[in-house]
């Protein structure tokens, strides 16, 4: 974390407003719409972060999204952690941007590919057990809207991503991420 | 400024069709044979993980097929459970599905329990007996009283149906705890060789008959606009409805034994209630039962109560049953013994002793003149007698079946072990 914000300080100092960006994606909210273990399609809050480096009008993003979760009581328990890495690739489609102001907002489309690998520990009368699944191949498409001022950053994204390991296999994905906007 | 170059289209348009064209799941492939890790007892002493082999599933993601299918808070309309199934979730492990939650762990583990309580009935000859697959309701919410029942299960024979209700305790869940399923497995047995019997017959009253069934105390209000038993008959029908439900819960604790080789199998879940339930014969207790005259006596007294009678017998039901859990399972060790069998093979042939016990029970119970109760010590004779007709009854198992035969009876009309031509035979003075 500090050595982030010592970078961007850097950053900042060193250059102006321009039209390709690093971004330190560390605020982020991401909601999927899936099973829950209550039965039920719920909403599901993913712990997620990433960076992305978007020259002109590509962007490229690398995210680790993760989602733990348990169910039963303290003689039978069953602990899933969800971790997922994905590779975003977006193409910008519509820029609205007032460079004088350094303030932008753009609309891009792209795709996604990564991993995703759920590790389950059950807990037997204080007997771990633990197993892995393999990793599964995840992909889908995702559309964002960005929008920057100054040196800030917030990126609204939907995503559609698709999964042997997902339940239902198709899951949609809202996210909200905040972060650091670098100019290079 | 909008640029929309081709490749993107193309890009786009290829990532939808991968999307729509995913492969199928690993738990939407599987069917057939299926390896899952389910909590099981290994021993009287330890339950852990184990991988099983669940067979003839036909859908694993509602863990259905040939043996068990699976309703989520159901409801029930007139004879059958509705409700949706509940979905399961697993991640493969190699070649394993590992449940990734609770409701998961409970549905593989018990469609494999029904898997290997289905193979028991068919080596004891019961194969018949019950249609398959079995409804199992989870999460079953039931309100007594305006309090939600949890933390039990039960056989429920309108549905014919095994139900769980809500776990909130500590222990082992009552849903993975392989005696307890094997316990309400044999409530169904039970239901379908005596009690349909015992009521297309008039030889009681409710179907309600094993103690910890639903709505139990329910039917009894209803019950309790009936004229109150004033009659012979109705007293009868009041005795056998105590003394069935008590045989039922004492053979369904025989059978949780003989499936778990646990004799305290009620521990993990229950652990209150493990001293009344114990399959474990204290020496002070060889021989002792509710006898009829007790059971009268204590069906006498609930009459005269102001209550509602079936309410002040309630707790009957163990008293009766485990006296009767206890000699099944020494009777077991005897014939092991004598017999030079396996546990498992005399566990098989004692279970398939149990269900020829209650297809004759079903026709005694069919012949029964109104006012005319059932022998309280029944069970125990013709077990006895059993062996002695096979010419199989050992000097232990003699010494210890006349302890029953005896119990409560004066000295001038004790029966005796004697040798007669090389076998056992009790006698009377």
């Amino acid at each position: 974390m500090k050595i982030a914000i010592a970078l961007v300080t850097f950053l900042l100092s060193a250059h102006s407003f321009a039209d390709d960006f690093v971004d330190i994606l560390l605020f982020q909210l991401q909601f999927r719409y899936e099973d829950s273990a209550n039965q039920a399609i719920e909403v599901i809050q993913y712990r997620t972060f990433g960076i992305a480096i978007q020259p002109g009008i590509y962007r490229l993003g690398l995210e680790y999204s993760r989602n733990e979760n348990e169910t039963g009581n303290s003689s039978l328990s069953v602990r899933t952690d969800l971790k997922e890495y994905a590779l975003t690739a977006s193409y910008r489609l519509l820029q609205f941007a007032v460079p004088e102001k350094r303030r932008s907002l753009d609309f891009l489309l792209g795709g996604v590919i990564g991993t995703t690998q759920t590790e389950v520990r059950t807990q037997l009368l204080n007997n771990p057990s633990t197993s892995k699944s393999g990793s599964n191949l995840v992909y889908g498409v995702a559309a964002s809207l960005i929008g920057r001022l100054h040196y800030f950053i917030i990126e609204s994204e939907f995503k559609i991503l698709t999964s042997k390991n997902f339940s239902p296999q198709i899951v949609p994905v809202a996210q909200i991420k905040l972060g650091a906007s670098i100019p290079y | 400024m909008i640029e929309l170059p081709s490749r993107l289209i193309i890009l786009l348009f290829l990532c939808l069709v991968f999307a729509g064209c995913s492969k199928k799941s690993d738990v939407d492939e599987a069917h057939g044979t299926v390896s899952v890790q389910i909590p099981a007892q290994e021993n009287a002493d330890t339950y852990r993980m184990v991988t099983v082999d669940l067979i003839e599933i036909s859908n694993l993601k509602e863990v259905a097929g040939k043996f068990a299918r699976f309703f989520y808070s159901p409801g029930a309309s007139d004879s059958q459970l509705i409700g949706g199934a509940p979905r399961a979730k697993f991640v493969k492990s190699g070649s394993v599905f590992i449940p990734t939650d609770f409701v998961s762990a409970q549905m593989a583990t018990i469609y494999f329990h029904m898997q290997n309580l289905a193979a028991l009935d068919r080596q004891i000859g019961a194969e018949k007996v019950n249609s398959w697959p079995r409804s199992v309701g989870l999460e079953t919410l039931m309100v007594e009283n305006g309090v939600q029942r949890k933390n039990s299960a039960f056989y429920d024979g309108i549905t014919d149906a095994m139900m769980f209700t809500p776990f909130t305790a500590t222990d082992l869940p009552i849903s993975v705890n392989a005696g307890i399923i094997a316990h309400e497995h044999f409530h169904s047995l039970f239901f379908k060789l005596v009690i349909k019997t015992a009521l297309v017959n008039n030889k009681i009253t409710t179907g309600i008959i094993s103690a910890h069934e639903t709505n139990f105390e329910l039917e009894i209000k209803r019950k309790m606009t009936v004229p109150r038993i004033t009659s012979e008959k109705k007293k009868a029908q009041l005795f056998n409805e105590v003394y069935l439900r008590g045989l039922n819960e004492g053979l369904a604790d025989f059978w949780g034994w003989i499936y778990t080789d646990d004799p305290n199998f009620m521990k993990w879940s229950l652990p209150d209630y493990i001293k009344a339930r114990t399959l474990s014969l204290a020496a002070a207790e060889t021989g002792e039962y509710q006898t009829h005259e007790t059971i009268e006596r204590n069906v006498d007294r609930a009459i005269s109560m102001p209550d509602e009678p079936r309410l002040a017998l309630i707790d009957d039901a163990y008293t009766i049953g485990t006296p009767h859990a206890r000699f099944l399972k020494q009777w077991t060790a005897l014939r092991m013994e004598s017999e030079k069998l396996t546990a498992s093979e005399a566990k098989k042939l004692v279970a398939t002793d149990i269900i020829s016990h209650l297809e004759a029970l079903a026709q005694k119970i069919k012949i029964l003149e109104d006012g005319e109760m059932l022998n309280a010590a029944d069970l125990f004779e013709n077990f006895i007698a059993k062996q002695i007709e096979r010419k199989n009854l050992s000097e232990a198992a003699c010494d210890f079946a006349v302890e029953y035969l005896n119990f409560e009876k004066n000295n001038d009309v004790r029966i005796k072990c004697v040798k007669s031509d090389g076998n056992n035979v009790v006698v009377k003075p």
